[in-house]
């Protein structure tokens, strides 16, 4: 098989779930933000940034990630989307730290909440997490409760 | 052939072990001759090629899934080894679970308690299990650190103060083991080129610092420890207890400029 079949295929999985379970575990998801960023759940929006919108700092992405696991019973790995992503690319995932072509292909598959306009070249790897919505830490969980049955 | 091989008919538990450093140490006490059971969470196809390449290698090999954070997917990990081999010889504890990082201030307690438990809770229980799987044999134990245990890192507390508490109970372990024949010791590395370590803020700096300035004059791979850690597991390393080893190329001689 090949990986971008594989990443398809996470793709699939994620929407399968999301088909039946989007509403309750967008909620919850909300309200983990809210706690972690100490702020009202209804200024977190299904797109909201969070770190451009909601003030995140990379940090808070770990206790959001622990608080995610501990709601849900999964083991989200740390830097799951990376390596989700990373997976048999000839090219590598990045160089110089700036994403190659095949891991800007695969972020597109495996991150429809981002704008297209956002996942273009030059996109360096820490700029990644600035990309982040609440919606990529619902697809995120819906990823590991598929991967769990 | 075989039967030259320092760790042969010996059986082998790496926690951690689908990719990284564990991996790394897998494949190395394969290498030695030893059967080697694989842990991993997350990453089934990476275990399952580790198991492959063991194989390959004429070694007997299964990966199992637990997150060894939890006591009750430990115990069932240990429950696996039991019944795929009755007895185990040498166990590795490499798996960690980050929840927590950062300045010190902005530490909560929950994260917090699950980084620290998922390092000396862990280890507790682990070697407390594999100390019965290891009655009448030459049982060792090894546990990984790092150079955080000792010296500030940025944003490291939670992970430095569980290395901390795994180098000293390394200490206990090896005097209330030593008498039934198992050795424990732990190996602490400065930075290694892992997923892991890239995924730090400040890897590019670590990286730079290895080669400008440390005496190996490169940062560390997982093979570097993987190998120490086979030497450890042999019975050439018999009078080595309840150390904490760095192994670092020198790193830590120079970091803290």
């Amino acid at each position: 098989m090949s990986d971008t079949a594989q990443v398809q295929q996470i793709r699939h999985k994620v929407d399968d779930v999301l088909k039946t379970r989007h509403e309750d575990l967008t909620k919850t998801v909300r309200a983990c933000i809210a706690d972690v960023l100490a702020i009202d759940p209804g200024k977190v929006g299904a797109n909201s940034s969070l770190i451009a919108d909601l003030g995140a700092e990379s940090l808070d992405f770990l206790d959001l990630v622990f608080r995610l696991e501990t709601e849900y019973g999964v083991k989200i790995p740390r830097d799951g989307i990376r390596l989700a992503a990373q997976d048999g690319l000839a090219d590598g995932f990045e160089k110089g730290g700036v994403l190659t072509p095949d891991a800007l292909e695969r972020l597109r598959i495996l991150m429809p909440e981002i704008p297209a306009a956002k996942l273009q070249a030059g996109l360096r790897t820490h700029q990644i997490p600035e990309l982040f919505t609440t919606e990529t830490f619902v697809r995120l969980v819906a990823w590991r409760l598929a991967e769990a049955n | 052939m075989s039967t030259a091989l320092p760790l042969h008919g010996r059986t082998a538990l790496v926690t951690g072990s689908s990719r990284g450093i564990g991996r790394a140490i897998a494949l190395k006490l394969g290498a030695l001759g030893a059967d080697v059971a694989v842990n991993y969470v997350t990453r089934e196809t990476d275990a399952n090629s580790a198991v492959a390449a063991l194989t390959s290698q004429g070694r007997r090999s299964f990966a199992a899934r637990a997150n060894v954070s939890k006591p009750d997917e430990l115990a069932s990990l240990f429950d696996r080894v039991a019944s795929e081999w009755g007895a185990l010889d040498i166990y590795i504890n490499n798996a960690i679970d980050v929840a927590s990082f950062g300045p010190v201030m902005r530490l909560r307690a929950e994260p917090w308690r699950h980084t620290i438990d998922s390092h000396v809770t862990t280890f507790l229980l682990a070697s407390q299990r594999a100390a019965k799987l290891m009655k009448d044999r030459k049982g060792v134990i090894i546990a990984l650190s790092s150079l955080g245990s000792q010296n500030y890192v940025p944003g490291y507390a939670p992970i430095g103060v569980g290395k901390a508490a795994i180098e000293a109970l390394t200490r206990y372990l090896a005097m209330e083991l030593g008498h039934s024949g198992i050795r424990v010791n732990t190996v602490s590395g400065g930075p290694i080129e892992t997923d892991s370590l890239r995924a730090f803020s400040t890897y590019q700096q670590m990286k730079d610092a290895s080669e400008k300035l440390s005496p190996g004059r490169r940062i560390g791979q997982p093979d570097d420890i993987a190998d120490v850690v086979g030497f450890l597991c042999t019975d050439e390393a018999r009078w080595i207890m309840g150390q904490t080893l760095i192994v670092d190329g020198g790193f830590s001689l120079v970091s803290g400029h």
